[in-house]
């Protein structure tokens, strides 16, 4: 594999759903989505509900299939793969679900749900899969004995941790972490930061690390694309979108997040709320709440523009905004 | 005003928000501690063991032997009395409880197997947004099923398959199904998008496994209570076949006896239409605390506190 | 203080848990001014929510036994009142709104008929009267078109128009005290930054005292006068926010801090985990509750509960209940 390949790239990925059976509403759930995500890297997807995130993630592990544009594993369409190399893909990307109560089946024991993925991949001998099972219940900072516990038995943090272990098992390159809107504790919060920074350092797993909180996307992520009803509005290096983010929503919504500083002042209130992605407004789909909206943004959808002069791909700095239309 | 009165403790204090709440044996010990529950499960098993002794061939042997005169009353000979035909009253109970647990098991498990595969089949391949032909055809089924008649398609069934001694078993399983169907269908359309399902069709698991291993099992509470319904349901449906004549063949059960039993009432003798009855009236409550228990302690999210 | 209007002395609720009893709200007390908003933080399981539904009589007597010494509200002490009079405080001078509205509201009945039927009953208005009040609320919360939403259903709307509706419904007496659990935790940032202010504003209007109960520091710093936190039951630390999140001298506190992620301009400060696990209820220790992941605890924590002590001597508003406090050389205030 070449370092300077994309490890996942999503092309003008679109999925529509059809709303209530046989009436010809569609939902256009992701509308155009285009990134990469490099082997080793964190990718954080930022985006409110109803912003297509979790649709999005579906449509790149082919759990609802995208209706047009493509995703590329290792430069191959994931739509074309057929037997082994569909085997293979799926064993090198992984879900993981961080809603605690529904990322584990209730009936089955850790031990249970850590062997099946090996089972079906043929990893390892079968008495050893058991042996793998604990080295990635170790990895996470789980104890052995978790193997015979059932999912009700363990507290919030151990039920992330074994979801976690549960997509490590199987050794992938990619993971996509599926963050759940339920609140977690900041304390176990902190823990699975650091839990995620030490496999992408020390296994070198690259996530797709989905949250609607930019607070702990800014801990994780190298790059960051930004949702707002389907389309990817703004995607940048980390570093560049908290320093100088380009698109109006991108800056409302870092200036929503409440800071554990009461000096900081009350956040900047954006007005209205997210319109229905059945109808979507013409133009640019967020002019209907944005500060600055002027005439041409309820016509015109904006195309992604490149904002700074940087030629390698990596670090380049798109927005759909026609504040930067030149 | 419009308060939610009922706030209970698990929507206030989540279960599972502490270092480990352990819930080990939980469906026994909590049966332990249902004292109706025991009081069924102890009048089933009593049942339960009186039909294996007929089946073993130890008890109400001669439940068709007519040794006694009509209408005889409680004797040595004849604990219980003897009908009109001069047969054994006892007897004849006794062997039926074999006839009540045949077509209870045949049927509470065959309609509970069918309506879950069926089911499950549906709630799976229904899209949120819009159906698919298995779903459609699946619920087609359930309607026109639904829609007949009950005791008119028995009887249809019946005269289809005519001397056929399974003919009752078919039209009930047929039938029963389709509550169990419906139920576990919507429960599959909830399951099907959580978490430990979407990741195991992430990793590529054929759909009859997911369905098996992970989808299945959580519906257990569900078809434990479909079960149980059902076994009543098919006692008490044997009950009036068999009076109408339409039920048990070459054999004798509760229902035939309560048929019989018409005639002697009017004259007077009430001991057959009694002992039948109580039977009944005892295996059913006996089955009801039971199955009642039972979904208690089998509901995974009472596991704990 | 001479303004209380809500106080609260010794509260305790005891649960049957899987493990035994559990003491999960251990001898909590505080107060609460007009208008004033006051933070309960903790982490789940910290006793916070049952807090809440004791003090609303929501705790029934078979599955939790709750007692106090006191729970005041205006000159009522509520301890002593009987079960109709209770209802008859509950809605009208002591009101409640939850994490998540959809489950509160009922699915069959509109906005304006939820809205009036609150206020026909505690305000004693007739049927016009009580609609043009309620659209009045509605447009108090900041819901522009308050006619069209009379007409709607709770499903037809937005999480957050949800929530204000809510918010509506149990701040139209205008009670003295609104108790808010989580209220902006299902819903999205840009959302809660406007729900906050509505909520805050209203409260100042109305004079009603707010408790509202969150896990999330960043909704209590932008949102709250004064803080408590919690944790297993026992309030650690009182104070106004800025002492806080200026001068936390808990060592819970200043871990919590320290694990909440803030955004920065320049490179991220990584958060910082509290070592160890929150102790079952019905397994707690002597002492100190957080001794066992505290690094500055000694045998005295691990024996000895500590009691709530005043930091900025005879004011008494910076309260912690800590026998090794983090010195702070300059103190806020």
């Amino acid at each position: 594999m070449q370092t300077d390949s994309a490890l996942l790239s999503v092309r003008e990925l679109v999925v529509r759903y059809r709303v209530n059976g046989s009436r010809r509403e569609l939902l256009t759930a992701v509308n155009g989505v285009s990134f990469d995500i490099h082997a080793g890297s964190i990718f954080g997807l930022v985006g409110e509900s109803g912003s297509g995130k979790t649709s999005l993630a579906h449509s790149i592990m082919q759990l609802t299939l995208p209706t047009s544009g493509e995703v590329q594993f290792h430069g191959k369409n994931l739509a074309h793969m057929k037997g082994s190399d569909l085997k293979k893909m799926r064993r090198n990307i992984q879900l993981a679900f961080q809603d605690p109560l529904a990322s584990l089946s209730p009936r089955r024991s850790i031990q249970q749900s850590l062997i099946e993925p090996l089972d079906h991949f043929r990893i390892d001998a079968p008495e050893q899969r058991r042996a793998r099972a604990c080295r990635a219940l170790e990895t996470v900072g789980l104890e052995a004995d978790v193997l015979l516990r059932f999912p009700h038995e363990l507290s919030g943090g151990q039920r992330q941790r074994v979801a976690l272990a549960r997509a490590l098992v199987t050794e992938p390159e990619l993971i996509i972490a599926d963050e759940s809107v339920s609140s977690m504790d900041v304390s176990v919060q902190a823990r699975i930061i650091e839990l995620i920074l030490n496999l992408r350092q020390q296994l070198g797993i690259a996530f797709l690390f989905i949250a609607h909180d930019l607070a702990v996307i800014q801990q994780l992520a190298d790059h960051v694309g930004v949702m707002y009803l389907g389309k990817m509005i703004e995607i940048a290096p980390a570093d560049r979108l908290f320093r100088q983010a380009a698109h109006p929503y991108t800056r409302a919504l870092l200036e929503a997040v409440p800071v554990p500083d009461p000096a900081h002042g009350k956040p900047v209130a954006l007005q209205g709320e997210v319109p229905s992605a059945l109808t979507p407004p013409a133009g640019c789909v967020f002019h209907t709440r944005c500060p600055r909206v002027e005439d041409r943004c309820r016509v015109l959808d904006p195309l992604s523009n490149q904002i700074n002069e940087s030629g390698e791909k990596r670090t380049s700095h798109h927005v759909k905004c026609h504040l930067w239309n030149p | 005003m419009k308060t939610p009165q009922a706030l209970t403790l698990s929507r206030v204090f989540p279960a599972n928000a502490f270092e480990s709440d352990k819930g080990r044996g939980r469906v026994w010990s909590k049966l332990r501690r249902d004292k109706a529950g025991l009081l069924g499960l102890v009048i089933v098993t009593v049942f339960l063991l009186l039909s294996l002794g007929v089946l073993f061939g130890w008890l109400g042997q001669g439940w068709s032997i007519a040794d006694g005169g009509r209408w005889e009353p409680m004797s040595v000979n004849h604990w219980l009395g003897t009908n009109l035909l001069g047969q054994d009253i006892f007897q004849r109970a006794v062997f039926s409880t074999r006839t009540a647990f045949e077509i209870g098991l045949a049927v509470s498990l065959l309609s509970t197997l069918l309506g879950a595969l069926l089911g499950a089949l549906a709630g799976w391949y229904n899209t949120k947004l819009g159906g698919n032909w298995v779903d459609g055809s699946i619920l087609w089924l359930m309607g026109v099923l639904d829609s007949i008649p009950f005791y008119l398609f028995v009887a249809a069934v019946a005269y289809a398959l005519q001397g056929w001694p399974w003919a009752m078993h078919v039209a009930m399983i047929v039938t029963f199904w389709t509550t169990t169907g419906r139920l576990v269908r919507a429960e599959v359309m909830r399951i099907k998008s959580r978490g430990f399902v979407l990741s195991s069709r992430a990793i590529g698991l054929p759909v009859p496994v997911i369905l098996i291993r992970h989808v299945l099992p959580n519906t257990l509470h569900i078809l434990l209570v479909q079960a149980s319904m059902a076994f009543v349901a098919a006692i008490k449906t044997e009950v009036i076949l068999s009076f109408l004549g339409l039920g048990v063949q070459d054999s004798v059960s509760w229902g035939m006896m309560l048929a019989e039993s018409t005639q002697e009432v009017l004259a007077g003798h009430f001991n057959n239409f009694l002992t039948a009855s109580f039977m009944l009236f005892i295996l059913l409550l006996g089955f009801n605390l039971l199955a009642d228990a039972l979904q208690d302690a089998f509901d995974p999210r009472q596991a704990s506190l | 203080m001479s303004d209380c209007i809500f106080s609260v002395r010794n509260l305790s609720v005891t649960l049957q848990t899987g493990l035994g009893l559990a003491r999960v709200v251990d001898k909590i007390s505080f107060s609460l001014q007009g208008g004033e908003i006051l933070g309960l933080v903790g982490e789940s399981g910290c006793g916070k929510s049952i807090t809440a539904a004791a003090l609303m009589g929501l705790v029934l007597s078979p599955q939790g036994l709750v007692t106090a010494d006191q729970i005041k509200l205006g000159d009522k002490n509520l301890t002593q009142l009987d079960e109709a009079s209770l209802r008859r405080v509950r809605g009208s001078e002591i009101s409640m709104i939850f994490q998540e509205p959809l489950t509160a509201l009922d699915p069959v009945f509109s906005v304006g008929s939820h809205l009036s039927t609150v206020i026909r009953r505690h305000r004693g208005e007739n049927r016009r009267q009580a609609l043009r009040s309620s659209v009045d609320m509605l447009e108090r919360v900041g819901m522009a078109d308050a006619d069209r939403i009379m007409q709607s259903y709770p499903h037809q709307l937005s999480g957050g128009m949800r929530q204000r509706v809510m918010i509506a419904m149990a701040m139209a007496c205008r009670p003295k005290v609104l108790i808010a659990d989580e209220p902006t935790t299902a819903l999205d940032v840009t959302t809660q930054a406007q729900v906050l202010t509505q909520l805050s504003e209203l409260g100042q209007s109305f004079g009603t005292a707010i408790l509202l109960i969150t896990h999330d520091l960043g909704v209590v710093a932008q949102a709250c006068d004064r803080a408590l936190i919690m944790y297993c039951g026992r309030i650690v630390e009182e104070a106004p926010v800025k002492a806080l999140f200026g001068a936390p001298t808990h060592p819970y506190t200043a871990g919590l801090l320290a694990a909440v992620p803030r955004i920065s301009t320049g490179r991220a400060q990584r958060v910082q985990a509290i070592p160890g696990l929150v102790p079952h209820p019905a397994a707690l220790s002597d002492g100190c509750h957080f001794a066992n992941r505290c690094q500055r605890a000694d045998t005295r924590c691990r024996t000895l509960i500590p009691n709530m002590r005043s930091v900025d001597g005879p004011t008494n508003s910076h309260l912690h209940a800590c026998h090794h406090p983090l010195e702070h050389s300059c103190h806020a205030d």
